[in-house]
């Protein structure tokens, strides 16, 4: 990384965070984008953020990822504090909807990944704590396993089955309504 | 994914499955043992009802008479008409009528009553958690309840309060009582009042469950209690009125002055031969159904096994079809299903 030179880089440094992923690349990010995550903005309010934030749970393939969602709902969070504050103009409007828009297509872009750095950015998510990245992965998955049977789903999720035949027949026989 | 998520990932995934879909639930709890006691666990239930809005309709009461037709012998029926794939175990209760259902429970009578009980039209009666508005409502559908009886048989109104846990307590009285006073359709709870509708007076009866107090409530102008229905309107907390005339649904809020008046405005007159799939001859104004929390209203068709729902904030129209019988009322039924397995587990898990 750059080392800060003049003092007006310096007085740009001072809203950077170094985050630091567990195999020891380093991102520098806007404290905006950093604070998205709950467990960081809980660290830079403590104050100990300097020398740079250690991610040890966190590969550097799915920091950059973690990172990329955090600067566009950054973004888009900055966005909605500036519209607050401004009167309600129908091209504001059209604006914003615009925004959502290209929000939402990011999103769906960004959940175009294979399954295993899918649990990585949901783990990932919930150890940074960073609710709408959480929400957004969980509900991939959960989109996923909607309308599946059993069978489906353990094949998808590699998931043994460990249920006893006696214990699956009581309850398909419980609920034969969810079978039919 | 058994490796590589924890168990609290699992849940995350799993709270997020639709609550109107419960067939997702019930087939993701048999996927293995971990899924099954994340499911079954009573904290699930809890945390799947707060991730989610409002609970769904599952289905509604019919109540309606059916039979072979030979010898006029209809038996009454409340049948429950699944909306979703959900099934009770008993979904014809036959000799009963539903009166009412709230957090989770249905109450019923008997159909036809007996004598000894009196003019079916001269009470009515709520069913309701007995922790009602300290309670969540997602996890108490089998904790304590109350039952409130409305009765005109006397001079005065009475309100008895049965709780499942105590002993009934004394009535309290009310205003002077019209002659077959209460119409016997579902009530609605608006924050700490039931409201009840009269048909003797025209008028609505409000039942303060805290102050055990009773007021009379004039209906909006020019309307009647039949073919009407309360509606509580949660997103407001307001009592709200609706009723079918001219093959046109009316809504009504009601607003209090700061003195503590009734008043009631208009907020929406949906011409339901402009909605729905078929011409005006076919919709009939018999009774009309509300399920409160999610904005659904049940509407007869002409054809009495068949009830059209429509979803006031997703304009969605669908036709449920209470198979034989003729259909003479229905209370809707909303509630979170989520599966209870820990029963079948032969082994620790």
């Amino acid at each position: 990384m750059a080392s800060a030179g003049s003092g007006d880089e310096k007085a740009a440094a001072a809203a950077m965070i170094t985050l630091i992923s567990s195999d020891n690349e380093k991102f520098e990010v806007t404290e905006a984008t950093a604070t998205l995550s709950q467990t960081i903005r809980h660290m830079i309010e403590d104050g100990c953020t300097d020398g740079g934030v250690p991610l040890p749970n966190v590969t550097s393939k799915i920091l950059a990822r973690v990172i990329e969602y955090c600067k566009k709902h950054a973004t888009a969070a900055a966005g909605e504090e500036g519209s607050s504050s401004s009167f309600s103009d129908a091209a504001f409007l059209e604006v914003d909807r615009a925004f959502l828009e290209e929000l939402e297509e990011f999103d769906d872009a960004f959940l175009e990944v294979d399954r295993a750095t899918l649990f990585d950015l949901i783990l990932a998510a919930n150890y940074l704590d960073i609710k709408g990245l959480l929400n957004l992965t969980c509900q991939k998955v959960a989109d996923s396993v909607k309308g599946k049977t059993p069978e489906q789903i353990r094949e998808m999720y590699n998931i043994v089955n460990d249920l006893t035949p006696e214990e699956e027949a009581e309850i398909r026989r419980e609920t034969q309504w969810a079978f039919e | 994914m058994e490796e590589a998520l924890i168990e609290e990932m699992v849940e995350e995934i799993l709270l997020r499955l639709p609550p109107d879909d419960p067939p997702s639930l019930v087939r993701a709890a048999m996927v293995c043992r971990r899924w099954r006691r994340i499911i079954s666990d009573p904290g699930f239930r809890r945390r799947f009802g707060r991730c989610h809005s409002a609970a769904p309709v599952l289905g509604l009461l019919a109540n309606l008479r059916d039979g072979d037709g030979l010898d006029d012998d209809f038996d009454f029926v409340a049948r429950f008409v699944p909306t979703t794939p959900f099934r009770p175990y008993f979904p014809d209760n036959r000799d009963r009528c539903a009166l009412d259902a709230r957090h989770g429970r249905v109450l019923l009578t008997m159909a036809p009553l007996p004598p000894a009980l009196g003019d079916p039209f001269s009470w009515n009666a709520a069913v309701l958690c007995a922790g009602h508005d300290a309670c969540s409502h997602f996890d108490c559908h089998l904790g304590p309840f109350f039952v409130v009886l409305l009765d005109s048989n006397t001079e005065q109104m009475r309100v008895h309060l049965y709780s499942s846990e105590a002993e009934a307590s004394q009535p309290t009285y009310g205003p002077p009582s019209p002659l077959d006073g209460v119409e016997t359709l579902p009530t609605a709870l608006v924050g700490n009042s039931l409201f009840f509708l009269i048909y003797a007076s025209q008028s609505i009866l409000e039942y303060d469950l805290a102050t055990r107090n009773m007021s009379v409530i004039p209906l909006p102008p020019e309307q009647y209690v039949d073919f009407a229905v309360l509606m509580a309107m949660e997103e407001d907390g307001r009592l709200g009125f609706a009723r079918l005339a001219n093959s046109t649904l009316f809504i009504w809020s009601m607003e209090r002055s700061p003195e503590g008046h009734a008043g009631w405005a208009l907020i929406a007159a949906i011409d339901l031969e402009t909605l729905l799939p078929v011409d005006v001859f076919s919709i009939s104004e018999d009774y009309v159904g509300f399920a409160h929390g999610v904005g659904v209203f049940f509407v007869p068709m002409l054809e009495e096994r068949l009830i059209f729902s429509i979803d006031l904030y997703s304009g969605r129209v669908r036709v449920e079809d209470c198979s034989d019988g003729r259909t003479h009322g229905v209370v809707p039924y909303t509630s979170f299903y989520t599966p209870d397995f820990r029963q079948y587990s032969v082994a620790p898990v």
